[in-house]
C-alpha cells in the first residue's frame, strides 16, 4: 500500500453480512461518499487494520455489532479505551434494537448507534444521513 | 405516743385506787394526831386537878396543924395524918404527868421539896407543941410556915398556867387538825368521785363502740362468706383427712352438687374424672408432701367430673395453712373453669396442626418449645425429640452462625415479616440432605416471654419452577436477539435488491414482471414490520417498568400535533387530561397506538371525530379515546387485545394486530385495566385505567 492509498481510506466499513454492505457500499457510493472505503468482514480484521502503523486512520468507522471471532462492542470497547483512536467517530449500524446493545454502546462512548430499517428508502435515507453528516458536516480533531 | 383506752382505763382505776388509800392513810393519820392531842388535854386537865389537890392537901395539913398548935388535941392531928400520903402521892404523880415537860421538871423537883419541907415544919411545930404552946407560937411566928406555904402556892400556880396554856394551846391545835382533815377528805372524795364518774363514762363509749364494731364486724363477716360463695372462681379446702372440708356456692353449681353432699363425704379425689383421678394418685403421696414442703403448688389441670357425669377442664392452684407449730392444717384451693382456654388452645393446635407448612416456635435462646406434625414430614424428625434442641439443628452447617445473628436481632426489633428476603433460604433435613425453604417469621408476645412463630414452607418445586421460568425466559431473549438481528437482515436483502431491481432495471422488465416484484417488496417490508411489532412487544413486557410522574396532557397533545398534521381531516377534541405516575415512554406508546387506532378507523369517515377524557376517582384515574369510525362487533371484544388478532380485513384497515395487545401489555404492567366499548359503524371507545398512588 502506497502513500496515496494510505490517504484515502475515510471510511471504514466492518460488517459480515456481504448484502448489508452492498446496500450499504452502493447507497453511500450514489452520493459519492464511497470513493475512500474500506469494507472489512469482522472485529479482529478491523482491529488489525486499525492496529498496523502502515494504515491510515479512517474519519469513521461504521461498525455492525454481531460478527463472527470479535464482536462489534469489543472493537468498540477497544477503540474507546486507546488514548489516540478513541477521537475516531464511530457508528454502530445494526439490525439490533436490544436496549442492552443501545446502552452497552452508549457507556462505550459510541458515536451514534443507527439501527438499519428494513424498509429499503428508509435505510438508503438512514446510511445517507448518516455519511454526510459525519463526513461532511462533523469536524474531527484527528483531521484538521 | 398513744395510749390504748383499755390502757387509760387500767391507769383511771389504778389512780383512784391510790387516792383511796391515800385518804384511808390521811384519815388513819389525821384521827391518831386527834387522838393525841385529846390524850394531852386529858393529861393537862388531870395535871390541874392534881395540882389542885396538893394545894387542898398542904391547906389540909396547915389547918391541922394550927388546930393541934391551939387545941393541942391529938384529934386534930388526924386530918394532917390522913394528908400526908395523899399529898406525897399526888406530887408522885404530878412528878410522872410532867416528866415530858422540861420546862416544868425543876418547878416539879421545887414543889416536892416544898411540900416535904412544909411536912418537916408541921412536924417541927407538932413536935414544939409538945414540948409547949410557947415552943409552938415562937416557931410559927418565925412565919416560915406561912413562907413556905406561899412558895408551894406559887409554884402550884406557875404549874397550873403552864397547864392552862397547854390546853388551849392543844385545843386550837385540834381544832385546826379537825378542819384541814374535812377539807381535805372533802377534796379526795371529790375527786375519786370525779374519776369514777370519767371511767363510767369512757367505758360506757368504749362498750358502745365496741358493740357497734361487732355488728359491723358481723356485716363484713357475712359480705366475705358471699365473697367466697358467689366468687367467679371455684373455692375448695382440704383437711389433713384430705375430705373436702370447705366448698363455695360457684364450684357447687359447677359441679351440680349440694354442699351437705360434698362436706366431710367426698375427697379430693372423687371430683376428678377417672383419666385425670388416675394421675392424680399416681403421685399423690410425692406431691401432697411436696406440697406441704412448699406451701403452694400452682397450675395443676384436671379434668372434673359432675354429678351429672360431664366433664370440665380446670386449673388449680392452691395454699397450704399451717398451725402455729407448723403443722399443716389444711388447703386453700382455687378451682378456674379451664374450657375456653382449652377450647382455644385446641383451635390453636388444630390451625397448627392442619398448617401446609412446618411450623415452629422458638425461645429467645433458639430452643424448639413446639413443632407441629408437618415440621415431622418435611425435617425427617421425631416431634418429641425437637423440642429444646436449637433451632439452628435445621439450618445447613455454613449458615448456622449467621443465623445465630440474625435470631437475636429478630428479637431486638421483632416484627412480622418474610425472613431474608430476596434469598434463597436453605435448610438441613435429619438425613443431612438440604431443600429450598421460604420462612415467614412472627413475633408472639406470652405474658413477658416473648416467642417466635417461624413458618416454614419446602418451596425445593417453587425454585426449580422459578429457575426454569428464568431459563426459558433467557432462552426467548436470545432468541429475540437472533430474530431481530438475522431475520431483519434478509428481509432488508430481499428488500433492497429488489429494490435496486425496480430501479436501475426498470426498463428491462416488463409490467408483468413489475407486479410481481412490487409484490414481494411490499410483503418484505410487511414482514419486517410484524418483526418489529413483536420485538417492541416482547421489550416492552421484559423491560423495567419505571415510576415517573407523568403529564398525561402535554404527552397526548404532543402525539396529536403529530398526527394531526397528516389528518387534517380529522376533528379532535380534547378534555383536562390529570397527570399520573408511570413509565413515560410506555405510556406515550399506549396513547400513540390507541389515537393511531382511531385515526385509523375514522379515517374513512365523513367527518371524524376523536375525543379524549379522564375521569377520576381516589383510586383509579381513567382516560378514553373515542372515535366516529368503523366499530366493532362487541362479540369479538375478548380477541380484540390479543397478539395478531384482527377483526378487521387487511385490505380494509392496515395492521399487524400488535398495536393494541402492546397497550394491553403495558397497562397490565402498570396494574391498570384496558377495555373497549364499541358498535360496528358507529364508532369504539377504548378506556385504560390506572391506580392512583
Amino acid at each position: 500500500m502506497n502513500e496515496l492509498e494510505k490517504q484515502k481510506v475515510e471510511i471504514l466499513l466492518v460488517e459480515d453480512n456481504p448484502d448489508d454492505a452492498a446496500l450499504t457500499i452502493r447507497t453511500l457510493k450514489k452520493h459519492n461518499l464511497a470513493n475512500n472505503l474500506r469494507h472489512l468482514e469482522d472485529g479482529q480484521e478491523a482491529l488489525d487494520f486499525l492496529y498496523d502503523e502502515i494504515n491510515p486512520i479512517p474519519r469513521l468507522i461504521l461498525l455492525d455489532l454481531k460478527m463472527p471471532r470479535v464482536d462489534g462492542i469489543e472493537v468498540l470497547r477497544k477503540i474507546k479505551s486507546d488514548p489516540v483512536k478513541r477521537t475516531i467517530p464511530v457508528v454502530i449500524l445494526t439490525s439490533s434494537r436490544e436496549d442492552r446493545d443501545i446502552v452497552e454502546s452508549y457507556n462505550l462512548g459510541v458515536n451514534a448507534y443507527v439501527v438499519k430499517p428494513v424498509e429499503f428508502d428508509q435505510f438508503v435515507k438512514a446510511v445517507t444521513d448518516m455519511g454526510l453528516f459525519w463526513l461532511i458536516l462533523n469536524q474531527s480533531p484527528l483531521h484538521r | 405516743m398513744q395510749i390504748h383506752t383499755k390502757d387509760r382505763i387500767t391507769i383511771g382505776f389504778l389512780f383512784a385506787f391510790l387516792l383511796l388509800i391515800l385518804l384511808g392513810l390521811f384519815s388513819y393519820f389525821s384521827i391518831r394526831q386527834l387522838v393525841e392531842v385529846t390524850n394531852k388535854r386529858v393529861m393537862a386537865t388531870a395535871l390541874q386537878q392534881t395540882s389542885e389537890q396538893i394545894l387542898k392537901e398542904v391547906v389540909d395539913i396547915e389547918t391541922a396543924q394550927r388546930g393541934y398548935v391551939l387545941t393541942f388535941d391529938a384529934q386534930y392531928l388526924q386530918p394532917y395524918q390522913d394528908a400526908l400520903r395523899p399529898l406525897r402521892e399526888q406530887v408522885a404523880l404530878l412528878e410522872t404527868q410532867l416528866q415530858n415537860s422540861p420546862k416544868m421538871v425543876s418547878k416539879v423537883k421545887r414543889l416536892s421539896a416544898l411540900t416535904e419541907e412544909r411536912i418537916k415544919y408541921t412536924e417541927r411545930v407538932i413536935g414544939a407543941r409538945i414540948q409547949s404552946f410557947e415552943d409552938a407560937r415562937l416557931l410559927i411566928a418565925t412565919g416560915k410556915g406561912k413562907e413556905i406555904t406561899d412558895s408551894i402556892r406559887y409554884t402550884i400556880k406557875g404549874i397550873q398556867h403552864y397547864s392552862d396554856t397547854e390546853i388551849k394551846y392543844l385545843q386550837n391545835l385540834s381544832d385546826r387538825r379537825l378542819a384541814t382533815m374535812q377539807y381535805t377528805l372533802t377534796a379526795m372524795a371529790f375527786s375519786v368521785v370525779s374519776i369514777i364518774v370519767i371511767l363510767f363514762y369512757t367505758i360506757n363509749t368504749q362498750l358502745k363502740f365496741r358493740i357497734h364494731t361487732e355488728a359491723k364486724l358481723r356485716e363484713k363477716i357475712v359480705e366475705v362468706q358471699e365473697l367466697y360463695d358467689e366468687a367467679p372462681c371455684g373455692y375448695l379446702s382440704v383437711k389433713q383427712d384430705i375430705y373436702l372440708s370447705a366448698i363455695n356456692q360457684t364450684l357447687l353449681n359447677w359441679m351440680g352438687y349440694q354442699r351437705d353432699e360434698v362436706i366431710g363425704k367426698l375427697k379430693f379425689e372423687d371430683l376428678l374424672t377417672p383419666l385425670s383421678r388416675k394421675s392424680f394418685l399416681e403421685s399423690f403421696e410425692k406431691d401432697f408432701e411436696k406440697y406441704k414442703r412448699d406451701g403452694v403448688v400452682n397450675g395443676l389441670e384436671f379434668n372434673f367430673l359432675r354429678k351429672d357425669g360431664s366433664e370440665f377442664p380446670v386449673i388449680i392452684n392452691s395454699m397450704a395453712v399451717f398451725d402455729s407449730q407448723g403443722q399443716f392444717l389444711q388447703s386453700r384451693t382455687t378451682v378456674f373453669d379451664n374450657t375456653e382456654r382449652v377450647k382455644s388452645e385446641t383451635k390453636f393446635r388444630s390451625v397448627l396442626e392442619s398448617s401446609p407448612d412446618a411450623m415452629l416456635i422458638v425461645g429467645q435462646q433458639g430452643e424448639i418449645q413446639l413443632a407441629n406434625h408437618q415440621t415431622e414430614k418435611i425435617f425427617g424428625y421425631n416431634r418429641a425429640s425437637l423440642i429444646g434442641r436449637s433451632v439452628e439443628i435445621l439450618v445447613p452447617k455454613e449458615l448456622q452462625s449467621a443465623h445465630i445473628e440474625h435470631r437475636n436481632s429478630f428479637f431486638n426489633s421483632p416484627q412480622r415479616r418474610a425472613m431474608g428476603e430476596g434469598i434463597n433460604l436453605m435448610a438441613l433435613r435429619a438425613n443431612g440432605s438440604s431443600f429450598a425453604v421460604e420462612i415467614s417469621l412472627s413475633p408472639l408476645k406470652l405474658d413477658d416471654e416473648l416467642l417466635v412463630i417461624a413458618a416454614i414452607r419446602d418451596v425445593t418445586a417453587n425454585r426449580e419452577a422459578n429457575e426454569k421460568i428464568m431459563n426459558l425466559n433467557k432462552e426467548l431473549e436470545s432468541f429475540t436477539y437472533s430474530v431481530s438481528h438475522d431475520l431483519r437482515a434478509p428481509l432488508r436483502s430481499i428488500n433492497g435488491y429488489g429494490q435496486i431491481l425496480k430501479e436501475d432495471f426498470a426498463s428491462e422488465l416488463s409490467q408483468e414482471a413489475l407486479l410481481p416484484l412490487d409484490s414481494i417488496i411490499r410483503n418484505a417490508n410487511k414482514m419486517g414490520t410484524l418483526i418489529d411489532d413483536l420485538l417492541e412487544f416482547s421489550r416492552m413486557s421484559r423491560r423495567e417498568v419505571l415510576q415517573d410522574k407523568v403529564n398525561v396532557q402535554a404527552m397526548v397533545d404532543n402525539v396529536i400535533e403529530e398526527r394531526a398534521s397528516e389528518n387534517t381531516k380529522i376533528e379532535f377534541k380534547c378534555t383536562k387530561l390529570d397527570a399520573t405516575i408511570g413509565d413515560n415512554n410506555m405510556l406515550r406508546q399506549v396513547w400513540f397506538n390507541l389515537i393511531d387506532n382511531a385515526i385509523k378507523y375514522s379515517g374513512k369517515q365523513e367527518n371524524p371525530m376523536i375525543e379524549i377524557g379522564c375521569t377520576s376517582d381516589p383510586s383509579w384515574v381513567t382516560y378514553y379515546v373515542r372515535d366516529n369510525g368503523a366499530g366493532f362487533d362487541m362479540k369479538y371484544a375478548g380477541k380484540l387485545f390479543g397478539v395478531f388478532q384482527r377483526l378487521h380485513k387487511m385490505h380494509d384497515y392496515e395492521g399487524t394486530g400488535v398495536g393494541l395487545a402492546l397497550v394491553k401489555r403495558i397497562i397490565d404492567r402498570h396494574n391498570g385495566k384496558v377495555w373497549a366499548e364499541a358498535e360496528v359503524n358507529k364508532g369504539a371507545t377504548f378506556y385504560f385505567k390506572l391506580p392512583q398512588s
